[in-house]
């Protein structure tokens, strides 16, 4: 296929993702029937470039496929780290550290579900991991750090503050929680993804998502 | 609240995409608390894709990506395969 391996310093980042263009007929069958998320054809009309990343990630081009999925979702995991961890730049790390993990662990991907949504899983973990982190540290430091952010409303027009307002109230919610609400009503996942992304089943999904959304709305509404 | 109301809770996420069952929808129709719950909750929906709006995604993103993959071109070693973050099937 022609992936580039080379070193870093070799990169030409537009010749990786030209290698990228694939012709349909280069999908190998055996690739796409282990692919049950290819095999269900959910998503395979709303994304050819997705059902080309889960064949690459299903026969372990492990380059070619985090190049092809930092470009297709990079934004997309970068909006989801935001809303977990409020940081604008934690945020670009733990994005730049899902697609590294994913890297390392591409085997590990095995077709269940939508490449979207297994990457959207290692994300929550990393997230996970720095909000649990930046707890141990010093939850005093955590606090500081908020009102270190805190925004001034006089200065901000209507929409920011509301937003601002939601981050808050969002951040006072159970990691989990947020987890749920962000994958659901940022990234669009499918309850069916999200159940994936859990490791519960898709009714379990609904009702938690249901219950997030209620308790971020008892949390505006004392605020 | 009566029962339907508890129901209609349970089931907001389902309901605010159009998903209610029929009897349940029928019961919305006719409830002032469900009918604003499922309005705060679709307007609380597009307001936390908005709060995601601030978020800038560096555009040299997926140039340093790629710099951080693979240096040495050494291929992913089992050990780092097995890296704590990635999902297991069947755990949260």
């Amino acid at each position: 296929m022609g992936i580039m391996r080379g070193k870093a310093a070799a990169f030409e980042v537009d010749e990786v993702f030209d290698d990228l263009e694939l012709d349909d007929d280069e999908l190998e069958p055996e690739d796409l029937r282990r692919s049950s998320f290819a095999v269900s054809g959910e998503r395979l009309a709303a994304s050819v470039q997705e059902t080309r990343l889960a064949a690459l990630m299903l026969e372990g081009d492990a380059h070619g496929a985090i190049a092809l999925a930092a470009r297709m979702f990079g934004p997309a995991i970068g909006r989801v780290c935001f809303l977990l961890l409020g940081s604008q730049s934690e945020a670009d790390e733990a994005a730049q550290e899902t697609f590294l993990a994913a890297y390392h662990g591409v085997s590990s991907y095995r077709g269940e579900g939508a490449p979207r949504a297994w990457f959207y899983g290692i994300a929550r973990r990393i997230c996970t991991q720095r909000l649990s982190a930046r707890l141990r540290q010093s939850r005093r430091m955590f606090l500081l750090d908020r009102d270190q952010h805190g925004l001034d409303a006089s200065a901000l027009h209507d929409r920011a503050e509301r937003d601002a307002h939601l981050r808050r109230a969002l951040e006072e919610l159970p990691a989990d929680d947020r987890e749920l609400l962000a994958l659901r009503y940022d990234a669009e996942q499918s309850f069916r993804d999200i159940a994936l992304a859990l490791g519960i089943d898709e009714a379990a999904a609904r009702k938690r998502v249901g219950r997030a959304l209620i308790r971020l709305r008892g949390k505006l509404r004392v605020a | 609240m009566v029962p339907a109301c508890d129901e209609v809770a349970e089931l907001v996420a389902v309901a605010i995409d159009g998903a209610l069952p029929t009897r349940l929808e029928a019961h919305v129709e006719t409830c002032e608390r469900c009918t604003d719950l499922l309005r705060e909750a679709t307007q609380l929906g597009d307001a936390i894709k908005d709060a995601a709006d601030d978020y800038r995604h560096a555009p040299d993103f997926e140039e340093r990506l790629l710099a951080a993959l693979d240096p040495d071109g050494v291929e992913p070693t089992r050990r780092m395969r097995r890296f704590s973050a990635l999902p297991q099937p069947g755990r949260s």
